[in-house]
């Protein structure tokens, strides 16, 4: 088979992971040192830690490597480096209480708490700015690309519910 | 891509299954045939629609008892308010206390018994209504879900000829509301015309008898009321929007199956589609629940307005028991209370013939779908093929999209298993006809098309999906995640298998590019992707399908050059194996084929390998050497 239709896997074996003083990760593998480079989950929803594509730093985003399965693939620092990185690539506060939804000429104000404190952000009314993940899963991308989740509808209150109601 | 379907003019035109062998008469099933009140059509399709709510029946009947005693209350009501209450209890007429059989002289008795019955009355009424609402919550979705499967069913079930007759973007969009249409007028309207048509006859009656200048000044203001009507309705904006949203999802389903039917097709889906598409179906429904309980609330806003109007009547009124006692207080009372009743009446009456011929056309819409007949049957006893060798022979094909107009003709045509056929030819000389009829998409008029030996009508549509599987011009991306679309002809596949058909196809790269990878959601209302990322999905659809036999009709055509040379490599590998027939305008991609056809005006002009066809020194060759100087002279630019 040619080569670039190869998928290759990284794992403790073939890959030495560091971590720089700018909070970067450097990887080594098949005797090539990478710098800064990218994780990306390919399956940010329904498959968080695993099939994670390792990927340069540079514009093309070139794929190094993917790792089947970080839990298992990793262990001590290199794990928890890597877990790190992904951890501020797709910080998404968990929404705890919804305070109150104002709807103003097309736009909706939120405030809501979440794990991270008490947030406010807009999106726009019609469009789809919720992203279901399941039938109780809820992503909300607002207006600046955040993202914010509601883990279970179901967790809410009537009146939480109620005030969501138009957007599901 | 979606372009094609424009293409073919002459299709669009022609009428539902025009050959199709036994089906209901020819026009029958046309959409847009009933006019406005369209003679004995429209009450063909009455009954037709009458019987999606046989299994409602015992709920009708209690509908249509809520209807006939509320319009009794109704009547009952003013009598009791005016004439009884004010004219015999309040001028102490002793005909009342006769009537009510009270000791003589009791007029406070009498007087707490009318109120009582007044207060009984209008309690029946309230009740009534709630069960009526009630009712209607729950039967109509039902019948709408019903009607709107069975077309969805039969959707599935027809052949591509029917998709590409009915220009089914448009007729299929409206799928949703003609069913609403239609079923509102069966369970909302006809009930209350049948019970109400009376009673308003006997309100005008009774009015124009009571007092001919007082009805008169009341029916001067039923313009206005009907106006305060229309207002009122543009209220329950956000309901509306939120069915509006469910209404998109389901709208966006139908589409995707409509432009996707023929991936449906090819790749075996139709029951999973069905099951989506009741599951959308399920949530419209939802919002329509809540979408009929704030009817109720405009209407009770309305009620409220009327009552408004009834005290101009009031004003006029007054004056007249004042200055002449023309009429009694009484009479006033009860008088006023029928016009209150008289509007709602009148306004469901000059409804009525739009109501009619608007369901009854979408009644004809619906109908059109669900009676045609499909043209395309499954083999009643298959022969069981499920793994193939892959190998084609085509003997004296003819078919034509049209009776007399043939596209193809007396095509012979051998594939060895495993080997790569190149198709080559003008646009419209039957190319992607012929591949379509290798996936039994249309049905072939003459001659035979067997793999390994068996003619492909004895396949199951099972064993036939499993072993062809189509690249196409037009991509079918449905609205789900990225994931979900590569898997679609193998549903449960694992991440790794299908990222590794991604990789293969050469798309893993730019999935990895967006926010959500394999979990975005693309499709109608998703993200929408550029041609060569459809196409590059659709690739490792079939990577993921692993059919023997692989179609690719003009796999390459929507990319630049360089994401061609990246999917020219996934598809060499794709091909291995497996038997090809490849259909490419530029014939550099078809450099790999073992053998080439070429077709012109329907049949095989020309056939050899690559070498050959050069040396003949015929259309290919020609062909060949106009590319070679357009892409010479592309390199001097
Ligand atoms: N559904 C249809 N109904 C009626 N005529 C059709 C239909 N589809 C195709 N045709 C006609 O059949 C002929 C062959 O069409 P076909 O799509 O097979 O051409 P093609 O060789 O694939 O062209 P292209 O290279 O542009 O894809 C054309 O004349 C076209 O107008
Ligand atoms: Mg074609």
């Amino acid at each position: 088979m040619e080569k670039e239709l190869e998928i290759i896997f990284l794992n403790s074996k073939n890959t030495e992971v560091e971590k720089t003083g700018g909070g970067f990760l450097n990887i080594k593998t098949g005797g090539v040192k990478y710098e800064n480079v990218q994780l990306v989950r390919t399956f940010p929803f329904s498959g968080e830690d695993q099939y994670i594509s390792v990927r340069t730093a540079d514009e093309e985003a070139r794929e190094i490597g993917m790792i089947e399965d970080l839990a298992r693939d990793f262990q001590g620092n290199a794990r928890a480096y890597m877990q790190e990185q992904l951890e501020i690539r797709y910080f998404t506060p968990v929404i705890k209480k919804i305070n109150s939804i104002r709807e103003e000429g097309g736009s909706s104000y939120f405030d809501v708490e979440t794990d991270a404190g008490r947030s406010r952000f807009v999106i726009r009314t019609n469009e789809n700015a919720f992203i279901k993940l399941s039938e109780t899963r809820v992503i909300i991308e607002d207006l600046e690309g955040n993202r914010y989740e509601i883990p279970d509808l179901n967790k809410l209150t009537a009146r939480e519910r109620k005030k969501l109601d138009i957007f599901l | 891509m979606k372009e094609q379907k424009n293409k073919h003019p002459a299709g669009s035109t022609r009428p539902a299954g025009g050959r199709r062998p036994g089906g209901p008469p020819e026009g029958e099933g046309r959409p847009g045939v009933a006019g406005p009140f369209g003679g004995k059509k429209s009450f063909y399709y009455f009954w037709r629609i009458l019987k999606y709510f046989k299994p409602h029946i015992p709920a009708i009947v209690v509908m249509m008892f809520t209807y006939l005693g509320a319009a009794v209350c109704n009547m009952l009501y003013p009598y009791l308010n005016g004439t009884i209450l004010y004219d015999q209890v309040f001028s102490k007429n002793p005909a009342v206390i006769k009537f009510f059989k009270l000791p003589g002289g009791r007029f406070a008795l009498a007087l707490g018994l009318v109120v009582l019955a007044m207060v009984v009355t209008k309690l029946l009424v309230q009740f009534l209504l709630a069960v009526q609402s009630y009712i209607n919550a729950k039967v109509v979705p039902h019948v709408i879900l019903e009607l709107e499967n069975q077309v969805f069913r039969s959707m599935g079930r027809l052949s591509m000829r029917f998709f590409h007759s009915n220009r089914t973007g448009g007729l299929m969009t409206r799928v949703i509301s003609d069913a609403g249409q239609v079923t509102g007028f069966f369970i909302d309207f006809l009930p209350e015309i049948l019970t109400q048509v009376p009673a308003l006859i006997a309100t005008c009656i009774i009015m124009f008898a009571m007092d001919w200048q007082l009805a008169l000044v009341s029916l001067c203001l039923l313009p206005f009321m009907v106006l305060i009507h229309l207002v009122m309705m543009t209220r329950g904006h956000i309901l509306f929007s939120r069915r509006h949203r469910a209404e998109r999802d389901i709208t966006a389903k139908l589409n995707d199956n409509i432009t996707g039917v023929r991936v449906v097709k090819s790749f075996g889906q139709e029951q999973r589609e069905v099951a989506a598409f009741e599951k959308v179906n399920n949530e419209v429904q939802n919002a329509e629940v809540a979408i009929t309980a704030n009817f109720n609330k405009v209407n009770a806003a309305y009620t409220f307005l009327e009552r408004a109007i009834t005290l101009l009547v009031w004003g006029f009124g007054s004056y007249l028991v004042l200055h002449d006692r023309q009429i009694s207080y009484g009479h006033l009372i009860s008088f006023a209370s029928y016009v209150t009743q008289l509007n709602p009446l009148l306004r469901l009456a000059s409804q009525a013939s739009r109501q009619w011929a608007a369901s009854m056309n979408s009644a004809a819409r619906i109908f059109a779908i669900i009676d045609a007949e499909p043209e395309i049957v499954e083999s009643r006893h298959p022969v069981s093929m499920e793994s193939v060798k892959g190998e084609i022979r085509i003997t004296d094909l003819t078919f034509g999209y049209e009776p007399g107009r043939p596209v193809l003709q007396h095509i012979n045509l051998h594939v060895e298993p495993g080997k790569m056929l190149g198709i080559v030819g003008r646009s419209g000389a039957g190319k992607t006809t012929l591949v379509n009829l290798i996936s039994r998409l249309y049905e072939t008029d003459q001659g035979s098309i067997c793999i390994d030996g068996v003619n492909i009508r004895e396949f199951s549509f099972t064993d036939l999906r499993r072993n062809v599987a189509m690249v196409s011009q037009e991509t079918y991306i449905f609205m789900g995640t990225v994931a979900e679309n590569i898997a679609y002809a193998k549903p449960g596949a694992s991440k790794k298998e299908i990222i590794r058909a991604a990789v293969l196809a050469s798309a893993h790269d730019f999935i990895c590019k967006m926010p959500d990878g394999y979990d975005t959601v693309i499709g109608a209302s998703g993200r929408t992707l550029s041609g060569g990322e459809r196409q590059r999905i659709s690739i490792a659809r079939a990577i993921l399908a692993d059919p023997k036999i692989l179609i690719l009709d003009e796999a390459t055509a929507a990319v630049d050059t360089e994401t061609e040379r990246a999917i020219q490599k996934s598809i060499s590998y794709l091909t291995k194996n497996r038997t090809t027939l490849s259909i490419a305008h530029r014939l550099s991609t078809l450099r790999d084929a073992d053998y080439l056809i070429v077709i012109e005006h329907g049949r095989i002009e020309e056939e050899g390998t690559h070498e050959e066809l050069l040396q003949k020194n015929g259309i290919f060759a020609h062909l060949m050497e106009l590319q070679t100087t357009a892409l010479a002279m592309r390199g001097l630019e």
